[in-house]
This record gives C-alpha cells, structure tokens and sequence, in this order.
C-alpha cells in the first residue's frame, strides 16, 4: 500500500475511535459522579448503581477509573495513527486500546453485575467494536500501516 | 458474460467491502440495529422478572429462570393480540353486514383464526422474544439494506473508474460480480447479527433452551437474506442508473420507505391503495415467518420473482448506460 492511499474504512475505524473513546470517558465520568453523588439519586434502578459503586473498594474503584481513562485515551490516540497510518501509532496502540477497553469493560461489569449497569446492551456494544477493531487491524488493514 | 470474471469480481468484492467506509458502516450499523431491538424487547421482561422475586431468589440461576418464564408468559398473553392484529390481512374498511345469500362467516373471519393461529406459532411455539425481535428487523432491514448497496456501482461511474475495468471484463460480468459480492458481504453481516442477537439473548436470559433458539435464528436469519435480496436488486437498479452515489443513496431510501407510506397513507382514502406494497416485499413479507410452509415458499418465490424482475431492469441499465 502506497502512502496517501488510506481506506475508507480506516478513516471511518478513526472517528469511531474519537467518538467511542469519548463516549466511554464521559460514562466513566458520569459512574464517578453516581458514586460520589449517589444518595440524592431517587430511581430505583440507577439508585442501585450508585450502591453498587458506593459497596467498592478504594483499589475497585481506582482500577474501574484508570483503565476506562487509559482505554479512551489509547482509543483517541490511535485513532490519530490510523489518520496518519503509522505503524506504532496506529496498529499498535490500536490493538493495545482494543485489549484495554476489554479490560476496562471487564472491571466495570464486575463492579455493576446484578444492577442495571450490569451485563447488558452497552457491555456488548462496549466489547464488539474492540473485537472488530481487533480483526480488521490485523487482517484487513493490517498493510495500511506504511509509516 | 465470464462465469470466472464474475467470481473474480465478486471475490474481490466481498473481500474488501469493509475496507471502505460505507462496508464498515453497514457492518456497524446492522449489528447495532440487532442489538438495540433486541434490547428493547429484552430490557422490560428483565426489569419485571427482577421486580417478580424477591433479590436473593433472583440471583440464583432457577429463580431468575423461572421469574423470567413467568413474565414472558404474563406479556406474551397481550401481546399475542396485538401480534394477530399486526398480521392479520383483512381489509381495514369499514365494510357492511354480509350481504344475503353469504356465508356469515366471511373471509375476515378466517383472516382473523389465521392471524391467531400465526401470532400463537411465532409467540407460544416459538421462542417469543426472538420471533418479536425477527418480526421488527423483518420491518426495519429493508431500510437498512440500501446503506449496504447504495453504493454498487454509482461512484465508480460517477468518478468514471469504471471504464478502466472494461479493458479487463465486460459489463455483465461487472455487473454481477459485484451484486454478487454484496450478497455474499450480506450473508456474513446477517449470520454475524443472527448469532450477535441469540448470544446476547441466551447470555442475558435463561429461559430458552440454545438448541431452540439456535434453530429459530438459523431460519429467521435465513429469511432475513432472502428478504434482502430484493431490495439489493432494487438498489443495484438505482445505482445503475444514477448519476452519482448520494443521489443513489437518497432515492434507494425514499423507494424503500415511500413505498410502504404511500400504501398505508392512500389506503386511508382509497382502500386498493394498499396494493402499493406488492410493489416490493413489504406487502407479503412478514409471510416469511408464518407457520405455513406453503406461504413461506410463496412468499419467498415472491421475493425471488421480484430480485430477478429488478436485476434484469439494473442489467439492462447497466448495459446501456454512458459509463
């Protein structure tokens, strides 16, 4: 693959990672304020969220916080490296952020499992596009990578 | 035509659908269509099973199963009736008493038994949760499908790139490659949403048993694909013949939406108008989850007649277009 030809589908692979690691940054905001916030919140269902967050330990807590951080940051970092197809920037990290939002959607699901947050719509939304970005970084653009 | 062209190029096709950006899209966009009705239909029945016990019974494997049965047979009892209503064929005029000399009970009578017949096989006979989440992507699909093939043809004549494969193959081989392709690209994305749905579905709820529900989304996924097909001609007509991918794009849209709004809006005044339907599928297609197999084969003889009636008017485009 010849430099300036960069797939469509690795632009489109790109702005999903900006949106989704936002996306997830912005949840992992919004589980913290729930945690810090959680007894003025009256619906039964985040209600229970919030007590499942406030029953975790200090060293949960800092693992749910760090590797959601660490996911969304490698999600927009290689995000910029599959724009720029480079080799470290883009496939590694790429890879590297895939695994990690794994790890970060693991840790939350342990912390929030029988509640609403629990295993659930968001959790498969959360795992599929790391497993695809998986696949199709090492297989389908996995020559794209040329700088 | 060259029977190994057209492999060549539907090969080719498929292979690298997802390298651009409306392949991933499309990817993306099913399996999050599957799953955000899948989690509609899941979300009430798990709320009210967790409300039904109490939590410690609830978080055993037995007591969530069995709250969880208990719910889907509570709701599938109201919705049993709205199902039947949803399939029922007869007519909506208000039609008069029948008139003498006819039988009583008329043919909405035995529109009506039929209808509940059928909303019994799909809800009772069947897992009902997934026979619920075929039915809505047996209506929201069609919609979906022109994201996949709006784009078959019409930016590469729009960008005339097309002319330097025409060194190397004719237009009909061209032309069926790469409807090929795309339909095999569409076996891949359906099998992948089939299997998405039944994993979330068996991970999330106990209640059916993998073997049934396995073999309800092998033929629900199964009549999703000949479903699709033809809409993928009618979109492969349209691409053909436009001038440009976003014009494509636009009109495969307002086709496949108008069509079923123009029926169910001009049958308010005038009844036969509802016959607009049968211009593509939509007016036969939920048929393909009915418990009859005589109506399931006419009804998908009826999508085949349509996708070979549609790839011989975007062939006969194709061919004779300035490309």
């Amino acid at each position: 693959m010849s430099e300036g030809t960069r797939p469509g589908g690795l632009t489109a692979l790109a702005v999903l990672n900006f949106l989704l690691g936002a996306q997830h940054l912005l949840h992992t905001g919004g589980l913290l304020v729930m945690r810090f916030f959680g007894d003025r919140i009256k619906p039964t269902e985040v209600r229970e969220m919030a007590d499942a967050l406030n029953a975790a330990s200090p060293l949960e807590l800092i693992a749910l916080v760090a590797s959601s951080a660490i996911a969304s940051v490698l999600m927009v970092v290689a995000g910029v490296g599959y724009l720029q197809q480079r080799r470290t920037l883009g496939r590694r990290i790429g890879n590297l952020a895939s695994l990690t939002m794994i790890v970060a959607v693991a840790v939350e699901q342990n912390l929030l499992s029988g509640t609403d947050g629990g295993f659930g719509f968001r959790t498969f939304a959360s795992v599929l596009y790391p497993v695809l970005s998986l696949v199709l970084l090492n297989t389908t653009f996995k020559e794209d990578f040329v700088r | 035509m060259n029977r190994r062209h057209v492999l060549q190029i539907a090969g080719y096709a498929s292979r690298t659908s997802v390298r651009g950006g409306i392949g991933l899209v499309f990817l993306l966009l099913s399996l999050t269509l599957g799953l955000t009705v899948a989690h509609v239909m899941l979300q009430p029945v798990e709320r009210a099973a967790r409300r039904a016990v109490n939590p410690a019974l609830y978080q055993t494997e037995e007591g969530r199963r069995n709250a969880e049965l208990r719910v889907i047979e509570d709701l599938t009892k109201p919705a049993k009736g709205v199902v039947s209503w949803m399939l029922s064929t007869k007519t909506t005029s208000d039609e008069p008493e029948p008139r003498r000399g006819r039988r009583p009970s008329g043919d909405n009578d035995d529109a009506d038994v039929e209808a509940d017949r059928w909303a019994e096989f799909l809800l009772e006979e069947r897992p009902a949760l997934l026979s619920g989440i075929f039915l809505i992507l047996l209506f929201s699909w069609p919609l979906v499908v022109s994201f996949g093939a709006f784009d078959l043809y019409a930016s590469d004549i729009a960008s005339r790139q097309l002319r330097y494969q025409l060194l190397r193959a004719d237009r009909s081989s061209i032309y069926f490659g790469r409807l090929l392709g795309l339909c095999t690209t569409l076996v891949v994305v359906l099998t992948a949403l089939g299997l998405t749905v039944t994993l979330y579905l068996g991970l999330k709820l106990g209640a059916y048993p993998w073997s049934e529900m396995l073999a309800w989304t092998a033929q629900g996924t199964l009549m999703l694909i000949v479903l699709s097909l033809p809409y993928v001609a009618l979109c492969g007509w349209i691409s053909a013949a436009a001038g440009g991918s976003f014009t494509s794009l636009t009109l495969s849209s307002v086709v496949i939406g108008g069509v079923p709004l123009v029926a169910s809006l001009g049958s308010l005044s005038f009844d036969a108008a509802r016959y607009v339907n049968w211009l593509l599928p939509w007016g036969f297609q939920s048929r393909l989850l009915h418990h009859d197999p005589v109506q399931i084969g006419l009804a998908v003889f009826g999508c085949l007649l349509q996708t070979a009636v549609f790839v011989w008017l975007g062939h006969r485009t194709f061919l004779r277009r300035d490309l």
